[in-house]
């Protein structure tokens, strides 16, 4: 009721102000008032009748005394005629009737009460009693008594019939009346509240209407009063709010304006950055590719610089001359590793590397690695120092391209920023499980140091710790980014930590996947010998030494110095001397010779890699430093039945690998047929792709050596079809491209390796024998070998060849049919590249080029002239070999 | 005295102002003792003052006064023994005294009616006598007190040309008195009274005595007294006054009367 009433409207609200106190006065007062007014009519009735009774009681009192009932009729009959009075009875005092004035039926109480009320009528009985008066002065006359008091009873009787039509209509007026009331009232309040609601509403429906945003609407003012304040007030407000509003549109429109100026701008700056990117993108590509044709520019001279280097070499070319070839070959071999160092950072930036994963040796690779430094370090009197911790697996699967070039960097490095005492590399590997294993690697040296500062660009591309030491120690620069890249790669982590002139170590760790080792037979043999006495000036060359020996379970008893090595040699079968790398032929003959007076057993000489020692005798054996472990044991006539077999089963034929060679090039076909035959392998050729898939068909080849452009079908889509049905077999991508894009295309369509021409034989046969998982029957390099090495196409035949393709480019830019031209071109870049004919093959590829891009008729012309006069020189002197 | 109220003190005191002897005075509350009571001469105001003493016996001389004739006879007959002197001055007025005034006030008037109670009716023969002396035909009746008085009064009123009420103790109450007057007035019969308060209440005249004039006329007897002589015999009131109401006396078309003129020719009237 209450909510009910707080949700009421304000109209409703003062209707119920202004007419509930009116109903209840209404009500209160007209209710007191009918009754107040029924009450005295009946009680005026009740009067009348008790005042009429008691007059006529005394009237009668005459008549009843004597009993005459004319008297009381009389009476009775005049009291009738009064309004209201029914009849009017007269009775004795034993209530019996005397006489009455109507004729009806009675209703005497005679025992009380005297006043009542029997239907329609009310009766009122009073005694009539006798009355006197005072008659005597004095009190001495004795008064008779009144004999009787009462004697008779009058009865009148009243209808209340006029009462009650008179109350009826008391009733009906007053209740008219309050209807009445109630009824004018309810109009006035109505018009009254209406006059204060309607505003009040009106207002109301203007706010209403401004909270919905019609800002525009204003309340009425022609109100009076508070109504009129208020109205001005909201008036006033909406005012204000439309103001305010329209400020605020402003506003936001200013904003929105700015707003969308400056994503405009964005926009624009969007397109520039773009644009921007797009150059960038573009420079990039295009230094790919300039880094890409320069580093196979560059190859190409320097190929025919370190053959006519060594041909000079072989001349009679006295020692000033000799010196000068060396240095000649020296600087060339370090310009080589450059534009290779340069050419595998291209690669790794564009990602292009893919690792191998097959079972490598981490030992002898290490010492390959050392033998292959262990010139340079012993010329320089370093002694390099391999610490093999046993335990080591002996295989483990990765990539030992890509690990040789990493430890080759940083041990080169190390040699070449190393003055005087040793490079020492520590090899452990922490085994995770039976599957894999992390090789802990540390290269340490006794060099220079890198400041602190300068660490951090060690590992930034094209640049040195210090410019100065570019022109000292030379480099590229970039072998240490280049193996913190192959390190990332191969999911390791590298740590430098040096100090300035005291030595850096750089650790690596790598993780590999492993195989359980087979079970290395110990030695069938103890040395026969029984002790071994070891004399080695070096602290770690010596603890080396010693492990070495302790792996294989030898135990070396160890000289002071040499005084006390002669003195105890004597006591030895066999005796181990560490030659220090500094120590010269001078000096060291007749150290040998002293000890040769008090010894004449087994003398195992461990020098410096490039000192020749003359013949010594049988007694005594010379092993090259750093000392490989199967050599040393074979030195100690301790060789082990699995490495002899070994060596033994490397030498015996093998000829029943089929190679299948898919290339459309005739001259490159058979240059490789040639190849090789000369290593013993037997191949097939095809010249497409189409042609690969037949041949693949009829029998699965063990490798297949695939050109990549091809007519009809090319190597890579050869490849991409192939793969679905051998997923395992080896194929071996042959390119001159050097651009990544090419090399991603084929590293996605499943192409094992990627190799580059112009071919190199060794790299190409040991790739063959590596995928094969066989040694191929190759002949031992020896000197019939080299003498075998003639031209494998004779220069006629190719300058035909050329002369062919050349004509028929010429058909093909007469009759501008672009397939024929890219054809040819691409058939003269394969010959030019196979050649090292530098001129010709840069002009091949310009052709080859605009015949690509599709240029104008003109600069085509100009680039087949070119071609064409070239082409008609003779042929350069060709190489012996193309490596 | 009857009672020691104001009333009977006057009268008392006009009676010691006319004797001029030193009075004794008790009331019926504190009767002294028997002794005191033979010792002189005892008067008695009112009828139960001298009934008391009437009862108490004694021998002394008793002068009983401010009482009706009927009263103090009734009251000798019951107590006299012979022995005892006893004198009265009544306080109702002899007949004739009554009889001439109704004579004065209604000339005309030939037939005078009365009523008479069980203690009133030895009074009938002198009021027939009475009567005649007037030349007025008496007319009564004697009533018993299971009478209805208003009913037999009414037909012995309309024969009556003037009507005299007497007190009677068995009839004449406050009720007989009203309706006495109210039948009289009806049928236009003067009434004459018997007390200045009847006539105030309706009555045309009376003639009555006040307490000080009976106080008078005992404190003279007593004055005029023989010790040694007998006692005189009991007198009616010496001294009178009449009252007349002038509003009946024009309702009922009489003359208006003159109280004292009445007084006097009644006192000529009887010399």
């Amino acid at each position: 009721m209450k909510s009910r009433f707080k949700t009421l409207g304000i109209r409703q609200r003062v209707l119920m102000i202004s007419l509930m106190p009116m109903v209840l006065f209404a009500l209160v007062l007209g209710g007191y008032f009918i009754s107040t007014r029924m009450d005295d009519t009946q009680h005026s009735l009740l009067e009348r009748g008790q005042s009429i009774s008691r007059l006529l009681a005394s009237a009668s009192e005459f008549g009843l005394m004597l009993g005459n009932h004319e008297l009381l009729r009389n009476l009775g009959k005049g009291m009738s005629q009064e309004p209201d009075v029914a009849d009017v009875v007269f009775l004795n005092t034993q209530f019996e009737l005397i006489t009455r004035s109507r004729a009806f039926d009675l209703q005497l109480r005679p025992q009380g009460p005297f006043v009542y009320q029997e239907n329609t009528h009310w009766y009122f009985a009073e005694p009539v009693q006798v009355t006197g008066i005072s008659f005597q002065d004095f009190p001495e006359y004795p008064a008779a008594k009144n004999r009787l008091d009462t004697i008779g009873w009058v009865v009148v009787i009243l209808s209340d019939e006029q009462t009650r039509s008179r109350q009826r209509s008391i009733l009906l007026a007053g209740l008219l009346l309050m209807i009445g009331t109630f009824a004018i009232t309810a109009v006035i309040a109505l018009r009254f509240g209406h006059r204060i609601t309607q505003p009040i509403q009106g207002l109301s429906h203007v706010v209403e209407r401004l909270q919905d945003g019609q800002l525009d609407t204003r309340a009425e003012v022609s109100l009076t009063g508070e109504l009129r304040t208020l109205a001005r007030g909201i008036n006033r407000m909406a005012a204000r709010i439309q103001e305010s509003n329209s400020i605020m549109e402003t506003k936001v429109d200013a904003t929105t304006k700015r707003l969308r100026a400056t994503l405009n701008h964005l926009e624009t700056k969007n397109q520039e950055l773009e644009s921007a990117r797009f150059k960038a993108d573009t420079a990039n590509l295009a230094k790919d590719e300039f880094l890409a044709r320069m580093s196979h520019e560059l190859r190409t001279p320097m190929t025919s610089v370190l053959g006519f280097a060594r041909l000079l070499d072989e001349t009679d070319a006295n020692e000033e001359q000799r010196e000068y070839t060396r240095i000649i070959n020296q600087t060339s071999t370090v310009l080589l590793s450059i534009i290779d160092d340069i050419l595998d950072l291209s690669k790794l930036e564009s990602n292009a590397i893919k690792l191998e994963q097959i079972p490598l040796n981490p030992e002898e690779l290490l010492l390959d690695v050392l033998e292959m430094q262990a010139p340079v370090a012993h010329n320089k009197g370093l002694e390099l120092i391999l610490h093999y911790a046993p335990g080591t697996p002996e295989i483990l699967q990765g990539d030992p391209t890509r690990l040789r070039q990493i430890l080759t960097n940083l041990v080169a490095n190390a040699v070449k920023f190393t003055e005087k005492g040793e490079v020492q590399v520590f090899v452990q590997a922490e085994i995770l499980d039976t599957k894999q294993c992390v090789l802990h690697i540390r290269v340490l040296d006794s060099g220079i140091g890198i400041a602190e500062n300068q660490k951090g660009k060690l590992f930034k591309a094209f640049s040195q710790a210090d410019t100065s030491i570019t022109r000292r120690f030379g480099g590229s620069g970039l072998g240490l980014v280049i193996t913190q890249k192959l390190v990332s790669l191969m999911d390791g982590k590298i740590k430098l930590s040096s100090e300035l002139n005291k030595g850096t170590e750089i650790s690596l760790e790598i993780p590999f996947a492993y195989s359980e080792p087979v079970a290395v037979p110990l030695p069938t043999a103890k040395p026969d010998s029984g002790r071994i006495l070891l004399y080695e000036p070096h602290p770690a060359t010596r603890k080396s030494l010693q492990a070495i020996l302790l792996r294989q379970q030898l135990y070396a008893d160890i000289a002071l110095n040499f005084d006390d090595f002669c003195r105890r040699a004597k006591h030895y079968s066999c005796l181990v001397w560490g030659d220090s790398p500094d120590i010269n032929a001078e000096r060291f003959r007749p150290m040998l010779q002293r000890l040769r007076q008090v010894y004449h057993a087994r003398l195992v000489l461990l020098c410096a890699s490039g000192t020749i020692q003359p013949n010594l005798g049988d007694q005594t054996q010379t092993i090259h430093k750093p000392v490989r472990p199967r050599n040393l044991l074979r030195a100690l006539q301790l060789q082990t039945p699995d490495s002899l077999s070994r060596t033994a089963s490397g030498k015996a034929p093998n000829s029943d690998l089929d190679v299948l060679i898919a290339e459309d090039n005739d001259l490159n076909r058979l240059l490789i047929i040639k190849i090789l035959s000369r290593a013993g392998i037997q191949a097939r050729q095809v010249t497409c792709g189409l042609e690969v898939l037949e041949a693949v068909k009829q029998k699965q080849p063990d490798l297949i050596l695939m050109d990549v452009h091809m007519p009809r079908m090319d190597g890579i889509e050869a490849t991409r079809r192939l793969r679905r049905a051998f997923p395992a077999l080896p194929i071996i991508a042959l390119t001159a491209n050097v651009v990544p894009r090419e090399h991603q295309a084929l590293q996605n369509a499943g192409i094992t390796k990627i190799m580059f021409k112009p071919i190199n034989e060794p790299e190409l046969l040991a790739a063959i024998k590596r995928l094969c998982n066989r040694l191929p029957a190759r002949p031992a390099v020896s000197a019939t070998a080299e003498s075998d090495r003639t031209p494998l196409v004779s220069p006629n035949e190719l300058q035909q060849e050329i002369q062919r393709q050349l004509e028929a480019c010429l058909e093909g830019v007469m009759t501008r049919d672009i397939a024929k031209m890219r054809h040819h071109a691409h058939q003269l870049l394969g010959i030019s590249g196979l050649h090292e004919w530098p001129e010709f093959e840069a002009l091949t590829a310009e052709f080859h080029r605009c015949v690509d891009d599709g240029s104008p008729q003109r600069e085509l012309w100009q680039a087949f002239w070119r071609l064409q006069r070239l082409g008609k020189q003779p042929l350069p002197v060709p190489d012996t070999d193309p490596v | 005295m009857s009672e020691n109220s104001a009333l009977y003190q006057l009268v008392a005191e006009e009676i010691g102002r006319r004797y001029q002897q030193p009075l004794q005075l008790y009331s019926t509350d504190n009767t002294p003792s028997r002794e005191q009571l033979n010792q002189g001469l005892n008067i008695a105001i009112g009828a139960r003052a001298c009934e008391q003493l009437l009862q108490h016996g004694g021998n002394a001389d008793l002068i009983c006064t401010f009482i009706p004739r009927i009263t103090f006879d009734s009251l000798a007959e019951l107590y006299s023994n012979g022995q005892r002197r006893l004198s009265a001055v009544y306080l109702d007025q002899p007949l004739q005294r009554q009889l001439r005034l109704v004579r004065l006030l209604v000339p005309e008037a030939k037939s005078i009616g009365t009523m008479f109670g069980p203690f009133s009716a030895a009074s009938r023969q002198p009021f027939d006598e009475a009567a005649g002396e007037q030349q007025l035909t008496p007319l009564s009746i004697t009533l018993n007190e299971s009478d209805n008085p208003i009913e037999r009064l009414k037909p012995l009123i309309q024969q009556s040309d003037v009507f005299l009420a007497q007190p009677d103790r068995a009839l004449f109450n406050r009720t007989t008195a009203k309706w006495l007057l109210y039948i009289t007035l009806q049928q236009r019969v003067p009434v004459i009274g018997f007390s200045k308060t009847y006539v105030e209440a309706g009555a045309l005249a009376a003639v009555y005595s006040t307490p000080a004039q009976i106080g008078q006329q005992t404190g003279e007897l007593l004055r005029d007294l023989d010790p040694s002589g007998p006692l005189p015999p009991p007198a009616y009131p010496k001294y009178f006054n009449v009252s007349s109401n002038p509003i009946v006396a024009r309702t009922l078309d009489l003359a208006e009367p003159d109280d004292e003129t009445l007084r006097l020719r009644l006192e000529d009237g009887i010399q």
